[in-house]
């Protein structure tokens, strides 16, 4: 097993554990699903695959290194870098697990009726993340904001009165 | 001061005053003057603004608003007025013209009444309704009377000659507090009193006003309605659930909760959810764009209390605050806008928030009448955005 599957190993259990002891008597909890890594794969010097728990699915950018929990980071936002896109994932984590950073996919799982549904819609967000936008026409030069008009006299300007 | 203002007015913007002046009920020219003096004032701005008030008022292209109260506490308002982007004045002077709002006009009384009803008739077909507050329907609406007139009249008479209406807060959207059990005037929503309108919801106790600002610049730029949800909210506000956007959600996923108030949790900042926040089920962009412009982390859940649901039917105002918050049931994934969608780099979340509601503001900014909205072509409106229709 290498180190990043035994991390994986390790994120899977842990979060088993928390399914038990904090998660399963809640109404939020879908008794019907487990907890699950799906398509864990190296982007950069980082990690990113799909973890599904019976109160959560969501895309989780692991960091190479296992690296300790910074309580002052969670819940700040921050704009990763993706093949298909530029999403915010919000940084969290556990002490046993260490920091990662995350993105909301689904919560509630009320609407999953099985483990093979829930996996399935979790590879395809994973793809959906992980795929290039294709052949998108090149984004236009923004047009600058109207200028002000060049004919603006001393007057008027000093007056503040730029729609007159 | 006074003459320099004075001539301004002269050979300036403001020259048709007199058309104007039968719109006042008779008021002289000077009148009018201190009039929008006194609205800048109302509105907390200098005296010059005024100028521009009479100069913007009398601009003929802007789409006239009228706004009714019924059951309401003027929260919505309130929130608006802190508004910055834009301005709550940059909106009334430049955008729309405000016909009509008891709180913030500075007529009153016969006169007020006498102008909406002017205006109303000379923008039939055109304006834009806006109503906050709940419709007391029980015993012919005799609960909330505005110049000697059931509200509930008021609403379904103006409702006949707008363009688009929008319900803004909880109260307008969905009946809000006063349909709370046991209702006693039997209050109900602005869509339910108008059979076969579409009322644009923008639900919220109060509503961020960048939803509502949001929305009409929308209006105005494109001249329809931003997409809306099954409730006729516009998605780019309540397309998600605050808990997929909450900065504590981290907490959540790990399990970690906040038990009672000021215990180890809570002081921690962890998940509010075991103390009843209704955030898994209430729909919302409050974590995204937060209140008073004073940057993310202004909500409820950001400084400690859990989310109640104000803006959800059946969440706020019924269910008690402790309750834990019931899970909804959907199918996913085509019900859903994408959480992950493409954000600007070094943007921050309320920024894309606000941009993604008003896009094209300056694109629109030339072209303020709703074009095409009544189904006439007002081609006084600029002609450069006929792609857009």
């Amino acid at each position: 097993m290498t180190e990043i599957e035994s991390r994986i190993a390790e994120l899977v259990a842990h979060f088993r554990q928390i399914g038990v002891i904090q998660m399963q008597d809640l109404p939020i909890y879908n008794a019907g699903l487990e907890v699950e890594a799906v398509g864990f794969q190296a982007v950069g010097n980082r990690w990113i695959g799909v973890l599904i728990t019976p109160w959560f699915m969501n895309a989780i950018l692991l960091p190479s290194e296992k690296t300790a929990l910074d309580a002052k980071l969670i819940g700040q936002k921050s704009q990763e870098a993706l093949p298909a896109a530029t999403c915010a994932f919000i940084s969290g984590g556990d002490e046993t697990v260490g920091g990662y950073k995350s993105l909301s996919l689904y919560s509630p799982m009320a609407a999953f009726t099985s483990q093979d549904r829930a996996r399935h819609e979790a590879q395809a967000r994973l793809t959906a993340l992980l795929t290039p936008p294709a052949e998108l026409p090149k984004p236009v030069a923004q047009e600058s904001p109207p200028q002000e008009p060049a004919n603006l006299s001393r007057r008027a300007f000093l007056r503040g009165r730029r729609n007159a | 001061m006074e003459q320099v203002e004075d001539h301004a007015i002269e050979v300036g913007t403001v020259q048709d005053l007199d058309g104007y002046q039968g719109a006042l009920g008779g008021l002289t020219r000077r009148e009018f003057l201190s009039y929008c003096t006194g609205v800048a004032a109302t509105l907390g701005l200098s005296s010059m603004m005024g100028l521009r008030i009479a100069a913007a008022a009398t601009a003929p292209a802007r789409p006239p608003v009228i706004w009714l109260s019924a059951q309401e506490c003027t929260g919505c308002t309130e929130s608006l007025l802190r508004a910055y982007h834009p301005t709550l004045e940059t909106l009334i002077l430049d955008m729309i013209s405000l016909d009509y709002h008891e709180a913030l006009c500075a007529g009153a009384g016969h006169q007020a009444e006498a102008y909406r009803a002017q205006s109303m008739k000379a923008n039939w077909g055109k304006y834009i309704l806006v109503v906050d507050g709940s419709i007391p329907t029980k015993d012919g609406g005799i609960y909330c009377m505005v110049a000697g007139r059931p509200i509930l009249e008021t609403v379904r008479e103006a409702a006949e000659g707008a363009a688009v209406i929008i319900g803004i807060g909880s109260c307008a959207s969905w009946g809000g507090i006063p349909s709370s059990d046991p209702n006693p005037t039997g209050a109900q929503s602005v869509h339910a009193v108008l059979p076969g309108k579409t009322v644009v919801n923008i639900p919220g106790c109060p509503p961020n006003p960048y939803n509502f600002l949001s929305t009409v610049l929308y209006l105005l730029t494109f001249g329809k309605p931003p997409e809306l949800d099954s409730k006729n909210r516009p998605r780019f506000a309540y397309g998600r659930l605050i808990h997929e956007n909450c900065e504590r959600r981290p907490h959540f996923d790990a399990g970690r909760f906040a038990l009672e108030f000021g215990d180890f949790g809570h002081r921690q900042g962890f998940c509010l959810y075991k103390i009843g926040c209704k955030g898994p089920e209430t729909y919302a962009n409050c974590p995204a764009i937060g209140f008073g412009d004073v940057g993310e982390g202004n909500w409820p859940v950001g400084i400690g209390h859990p989310c109640f649901g104000c803006t959800e039917e059946g969440v706020g105002f019924t269910k008690p605050l402790h309750a834990l918050s019931r899970v909804k049931t959907y199918a996913p994934p085509t019900a859903f806008p994408a959480v992950d969608a493409t954000k600007g780099e070094g943007v921050t979340p309320a920024a894309v928030a606000i941009i993604a509601g008003a896009a094209g503001l300056a694109v629109g900014a030339g072209a303020m009448a709703l074009r095409g909205m009544d189904g006439k072509d007002e081609s006084a409106a600029g002609s450069s955005h006929d792609s857009e229709r």
